[in-house]
């Protein structure tokens, strides 16, 4: 997942809106966009959660991230939301300029 | 002596014309007297109707106005009245005479004074009366407020009293224009001057009189509005007159029309109104009712008297003490139904004790105590529960009767709002300004702004009398709103429509969401109506394009805030319904939570959308850039999350620890875990390469030992164990390492002490690993840049300096090369890494084929051993995804790393199956399909268990034929047309892997023996030769073998193995034989067992040196479930069949189906396609069944267990169900079910 976001902020500092920003600004907006993205992936995923899912994972201590895993785990379509909500924001992202 | 002329004139006159007629003071009181009967006499003639109705009036006052007061008011206006028309007579005798005589000027003079005073008297009397009918309206409604009388007599009374003023009022005006016509040309008479001051005088005496009169017209008024405003009310009071009070007051609006027929309009419009906002509340209150008992209580047991249902619980109850009383389908569903609604989590503990209890055979005294305090509570939520059905019976009853009713109005008041409407847009489409868009929707757009008044400003606007007929509609529509909820569809704009909600299922949910979607459907239809309008002609002007995304914007979040709010409701609604009954209502919280899923879909893109509309807007500036734009966007969504979080619930509490930890620096847990969502493990394994190539590059370039670099390398990879990449790699090192063209640099000592200066396990690990003295050296050599690299992070690159210290060109090369080329296995395993889920990182995928091995075996065993989730499913799901799998695999081999075009028959001992491309979407796809075949199971047979009695396929509850002759046949024949399965077995009959038992069966088939012959090439009874030659070998590589290696061997292949390997072949078929004759009805299943048990029988098998008593008990179990599927009643009804079906089944089955009904089903599904055409009715069950027995020789009926009239029956039952669905679910369980059926007659070829 990090390589895919850092793949698609790449993306969007390399499309024609981007170009003619420099490497200083260039590199801060990335570290911005790949924020944006990654508080992307994860409101689509506790927007997949069940209330029941979401108090549990909210109420998990120590185990946190095992919780998480399991949960992420068992919703066969996150990926693919996921995915496709970043593609848009990306598109979005390089159609400014446009 | 003018005056005395006059008078004489006027007696003589008098005298002539009425004979005791005399004018003097003396004679006024008579003259009065005469005048007034004159008057009356005047009245009578003008009408008699009006006559009769003063006199009817007034008989009805003396009698009603009892009390003193009122008598005595209405005694003194009666006389007041006489008195004026005694006035009037008068008045009109002197206009008489002015017509008859000829004044002088003195005469003209006195007529007029007298004529004044009379006016005078006149105005006095008006005045007068107008008080006391003042008074005598306010003692009547007095009156009838406290004695209830009958308005009707009052407006009766009124309506005279009116009348009689209009009549006298006329009667003046009458006599003053013809006083005033004597005046003007007097006839033949000299026209006399009437002075300045008298006209004057008598013009502001009529402008009085009038006013008067407008003043008693205003009281008049106010007095009806009164009287219907009590009406009214009583009305509203008391619904049981609603039906009877329109009638009435249609009578009372005839009766009454012509005297204020306006207002009168206006009323009955109010009233009807009134009326239905009565009817409106009382339906709204029935529907709640309902929607809270309808779910439980089906029609059919609605239907049922009380006293029904009394029995067929006591009966359950009963029987559930007693086994071996057979519980009916009735029985079962009316404690189901009843028992379940209010008590489900009691029942089970009182089946649990009824279950113990009925076990034994006598009860102790305590245990009688247990059943009779359960019995007592049992009667008692008996009782609670018919209350309930009764109640719900009722109130449906009531409630159909209501809807028709308010459907009827609702329609009427449909019809006149679109008239008016029409005729509104008409006027419209003439105006040009926004000013003229009708005023309540001019007033929606104007307040309709961003926010959380949303919601309110819609509620407003709804209330408004056009909406109201929509929102009533919508807490009516239970059918209808079932099939009617696509507000979602209109509510979000450019992010897809959702569909039509929940449906009727969900009765409650779609009550509410319906109203409200009716609701808004409805205000937003006409709001978008003129909102394009209003577009188009910004649009057209092209001078404020930013408005129109304005518009837009404001539209989007009108809707998001609509849909939440619905989202809000849904999840309220779920969470009731689990908590009322997790028992009951598992279907619909699964409808629910599907649709829950929709709206959460709906608003991320929605709020998505909203905020690319913002940076549209922001576009719009003046010199806007990219970075500008860019930050508006992140900002926008910041905000957004922001509001999200703020929200109460668990989601929103999770949003925001989430969001708070992003902010802070990379360090934390959530931070951590947002980049590992798309399964964790490959996230951390994704990290952990990513710190270890991080790590790894930086020992290499501070430390700049060649030696670490395959250390590092290794290190880098250690994540994911690429071994190729890791040997190639190694290779290319060590060939450098070894090079002899490679010198040395210069080295320093201070290893030793370095490595102590390492504190983690890790840094250690990678030193112990460097053997070479050489780098030893080399690392001292760079000691501090290697703290910088460990310690520090430093993450430059290499630098020139430091490459300099190498001693030769091909160690910089090395270094070079090396980092290259992790940086390019990485970016190589990377880009793969995202499509592999989390599962990939750890399982095992590759699958080395062993004996007797398929694509189908291997494909169950990577699942079996690396999905749990697979171990659970049932064997016929498994069975779907394996045939599932097999087809991709068949579709292209490559990708799973066996040769491109290799037939998957075909698998060598020791060839590898890679199952990794399965992970990439494939295994997903098998399992959400498994996963809705196994909810259409479940559905069908619920579906089957809930059908009403007279429809339920009886036989298919305890035995499916079709699914029992498909395991059979597949199990016991091999006379399947099949080539590639013929290729199989040759295939494995030439690798040996074919048992003796296996050619016994061959060689007893002799189209299967020519099948082989034909395939292989050589003459039929070469063939049999050969068959023979390999069992006989077979045989002896059996005998030959250890016993253990076949114990073994059983235990791993199972019973079908073992039957293949030795002498106990025998006894089985033996048994088969027995199996076949229970089949055609030669032997009971009783006589059966009785061989299947039988000591003789056990000897026999365990006389095979090969088997022990765990094989004997296998085949025991076995026989004993292949005579459970056999014999109905003996087993369960299971829906099941096995067996493969390719692709070139398939299309043998179409083609022969297409032959025999000149049709053309598909080849893909001819399942799906012949039950269509049953469906339509384009072949019949019998004529299916036909073509099947006409076309496959394995697919005799009466041969097999699968009877004609068993096949026939299902088919027809689930054709019958699948055609007349009593709802939706049933009608998609039963096709899918149908389908099933036809696709279980492929495996029976």
């Amino acid at each position: 997942m990090e390589d895919f976001i850092e793949k698609k902020v790449e993306e969007v500092l390399s499309s024609t809106a981007y170009q003619s920003l420099s490497d200083e600004k260039r590199e801060a907006l990335g570290v911005k966009i790949n924020k944006h993205l990654e508080g992307i992936v994860l409101e689509t995923f506790i927007n997949r959660l069940s209330d029941e899912e979401a108090e549990e994972l909210l109420n998990a201590k120590e185990d946190k991230l095992k919780v998480l895993r399991r949960l992420a785990g068992s919703n066969p379509d996150l990926a693919k939301d996921i995915e496709q909500r970043v593609e848009k924001e990306v598109e979005t992202f390089k159609s400014l300029q446009s | 002596m003018k005056e005395t002329n006059f008078e004489n004139s006027l007696n003589n006159n008098s005298k002539e014309s009425k004979g005791d007629f005399s004018w003097s003071e003396d004679k006024k009181e008579e003259e009065d007297k005469l005048s007034a009967d004159k008057t009356a006499e005047s009245v009578s003639d003008s009408g008699e109707k009006i006559e009769g109705d003063k006199e009817k009036a007034e008989i009805d006052i003396e009698k009603e106005m009892k009390e003193e007061k009122v008598e005595k008011t209405v005694s003194r206006l009666k006389g007041l009245k006489e008195e004026i028309q005694e006035t009037k007579a008068y008045i009109e005798e002197l206009n008489n005479r002015y017509k008859e005589t000829r004044f002088d000027n003195d005469d003209q003079e006195i007529a007029m004074r007298i004529v004044g005073e009379k006016e005078e008297e006149v105005k006095a009397m008006e005045e007068e009366r107008r008080e006391l009918t003042d008074k005598l309206i306010n003692q009547l409604e007095k009156n009838r407020m406290d004695k209830g009388e009958d308005r009707e007599k009052d407006l009766l009374k009124l309506k005279y009293l009116e009348k009689k003023i209009e009549k006298n009022k006329a009667y003046i005006e009458d006599s003053n224009a013809a006083f005033e016509e004597v005046n003007e040309d007097g006839g033949n008479y000299e026209k006399p001057d009437e002075d300045a001051g008298t006209r004057e005088k008598r013009e502001r005496k009529q402008k009085k009189i009038e006013k008067v009169e407008q003043e008693k017209r205003e009281l008049t008024d106010k007095l009806i509005n009164q009287l219907e405003k009590n009406r009214m009310k009583e009305e509203s009071e008391n619904k049981e007159k609603v039906n009877k009070g329109k009638n009435e007051e249609e009578e009372a609006n005839s009766e009454e029309k012509g005297v204020k027929e306006d207002v009168e309009e206006e009323k009955v419009k109010t009233k009807e109104e009134e009326k239905m906002e009565v009817i409106k509340k009382e339906i709204s209150l029935l529907s709640e009712e309902i929607n809270d008992l309808e779910h439980p209580f089906s029609d059919d047991i609605l239907n049922l008297d009380s006293s029904e249902i009394e029995e067929h619980l006591d009966s359950y109850i009963e029987k559930r003490m007693n086994p071996k009383l057979k519980i009916t389908d009735m029985e079962d569903r009316v404690a189901h139904e009843m028992i379940g609604r209010i008590e489900y989590e009691v029942l089970p503990k009182i089946n649990d004790l009824l279950e113990e209890l009925a076990r034994k055979e006598d009860f102790t005294d305590k245990e009688m105590e247990i059943i009779s305090k359960y019995r007592s509570k049992f009667e008692r939520f008996k009782k609670e529960l018919l209350e309930k059905k009764e109640s719900s019976k009722e109130r449906k009853e009531e409630f159909a009767k209501l809807q028709k009713k308010f459907d009827e109005w609702e329609k009427s008041k449909k019809d006149a709002e679109q008239e008016a409407e029409e005729s509104e847009k008409e006027q419209e489409s003439n105006e040009k300004e926004i000013e003229g868009l009708p005023e309540d929707l001019a007033e929606y757009l104007e307040e309709k702004t961003f926010g959380e008044k949303n919601k309110s400003v819609l509620k407003k606007a709804l209330m408004k009398s056009r909406g109201l007929g929509a929102a009533l509609g919508g807490a009516l529509g239970l059918k209808w709103i079932a099939t009617k909820t696509p507000y979602l569809g209109e509510v979000i704009k450019g992010t897809g429509k959702v569909g039509t909600g929940i449906g009727g299922a969900i009765a409650g949910v779609g009550l509410k969401a319906g109203s409200y979607a009716i609701e808004w459907r409805d205000e937003r239809k006409k709001y978008r109506e003129v909102r394009d309008e209003l577009n188009y002609e910004i649009n057209d002007s092209q001078e404020k394009p930013g408005e129109v995304i304005k518009e837009r914007m404001k539209d989007l979040d009108t809707d998001i805030a609509i849909v939440e709010g619905k989202l809000e409701k849904l999840r309220e609604e779920k969470k009731k319904l689990k908590e009322d009954g997790v028992w009951f209502f598992q279907r619909e919280r699964r409808e629910m939570s599907t649709e829950i899923k929709k709206h959460i879909k709906v608003l991320e893109s929605a709020r998505d959308e909203f905020r690319y509309l913002s940076v549209e807007m922001k576009r719009r500036e003046p010199e806007v850039d990219v970075i500008d734009l860019t930050n508006h966007l992140l900002e926008e969504r910041k905000n957004q999350l922001e509001k999200l979080a703020s929200k109460g619930g668990p989601h929103a509490a999770l949003l925001k620890e989430m969001l708070a930890e992003l902010d802070k620096e990379s360090s934390n847990e959530w931070h951590k875990t947002a980049k590992k969502i798309k399964g964790a493990e490959t996230g951390l394994k994704a990290k952990l390469r990513q710190e270890n190539r991080s790590m790894a590059k930086e020992i290499l370039i501070s430390a700049g030992a060649l030696s670490v670099l395959s250390v590092a390398f290794e290190y880098a990879l250690e994540a994911e164990p690429v071994q190729d990449k890791i040997n190639e790699v190694s290779e290319w090192f060590s060939e450098r390492m070894s090079s002899p063209e490679r010198v040395p640099g210069p080295i320093e000592p201070g290893s030793e002490e370095l490595m102590g200066e390492f504190s983690s396990e890790l840094d250690k690990e990678v030193f112990e690993r460097v053997s070479e003295p050489a780098s030893e050296e080399l690392m001292g050599e760079f000691s501090s840049e290697l703290d910088k690299g460990v310690f520090k992070g430093v993450s430059e690159p290499a630098s020139e300096e430091l490459m300099g210290e190498f001693s030769s060109e091909l160690d910089k090369e090395i270094i070079s090369e090396g980092e290259k080329m992790i940086e390019e296995t990485l970016e190589e395993i990377n880009s793969d890494l995202f499509r592999i889920s989390a599962e990939a990182a750890e399982m095992e995928t590759v699958y080395t084929a062993e004996s007797g091995d398929s694509v189908w075996s291997l494909s169950e065993d990577f699942l079996s051993e690396n999905l749990d989730s697979f171990n659970e499913l049932s064997s016929e799901d498994k069975n779907y995804i394996l045939d599932h799998i097999r087809r991709v695999v068949e579709q292209d081999p490559s990708r799973f790393g066996l040769d491109p075009g290799q037939s998957i028959d075909q698998i060598a001992i020791g060839q590898e199956i890679d199952f990794t491309y399965l992970l990439e979407g494939e295994l997903e796809v098998a399992l959400e399909k498994v996963e809705g075949l196994a909810e259409t199971v479940v559905e069908a047979e619920e579906a089957i268990a809930e059908a009403p009695e007279a429809t339920k396929p009886e036989a298919v509850e305890v035995s499916d034929p079709i699914a029992e002759a498909a395991e059979v046949e597949v199990e016991s024949s091999i006379n399947t047309q099949n080539e590639a399965e013929i290729e199989d077995w040759l295939a494995r009959m030439h690798k040996d892997e074919i048992g003796p038992v296996g050619y016994e069966q061959v060689l007893a088939d002799q189209e299967w023996v020519e099948f082989l012959a034909e395939k292989e090439g050589v003459g039929i009874e070469e063939m049999e030769e050969l068959l023979k030659e390999k069992r006989s070998a077979a045989q002896e590589a059996i005998k030959g073998g250890s016993e253990e290696l076949l114990r073994e061997s059983a235990v791993e292949a199972g019973t079908e193995t073992a039957l293949e390997t030795g002498e106990v072949a025998e006894s089985v078929a033996e048994m088969n034989q027995n199996l076949d004759k229970v089949k055609s009805g030669e032997m009971t299943g009783e006589e059966f067992l009785e061989e299947l048990h039988s000591e003789k029988w056990k000897e026999e098998v365990l006389s095979d040196p090969t088997v022990g008593d765990y094989f004997y008990e296998g085949l025991v179990e076995e026989f004993e479930r292949d005579l459970q599927r056999i014999v109905p009643e003996t087993g369960p009804y299971e829906i099941s069949y096995s067996g493969e079906i390719t692709p070139f089944l398939r299309q043998q089955f179409a083609e022969n189906f297409n032959s025999y009904f000149g049709t053309e089903i598909s080849s893909v599904l001819p399942e799906g396609d012949i039950v269509d055409m049953l469906k339509a009715g384009d072949i019949s069950p019998g004529e299916f069944l036909d073509w099947m027995e006409s076309s496959f020789d394995g697919f005799k009926m009466g041969e097999t267990v699968a009877r004609r009239e068993d096949l026939l029956r299902a088919l027809e039952t689930y054709l019958e169900m699948a055609k007349n669905p009593s709802s939706r679910e049933v009608y998609r369980s039963m096709t899918r079910a149908l389908e099933m059926r036809v696709r279980s007659f492929l495996v029976l070829m």
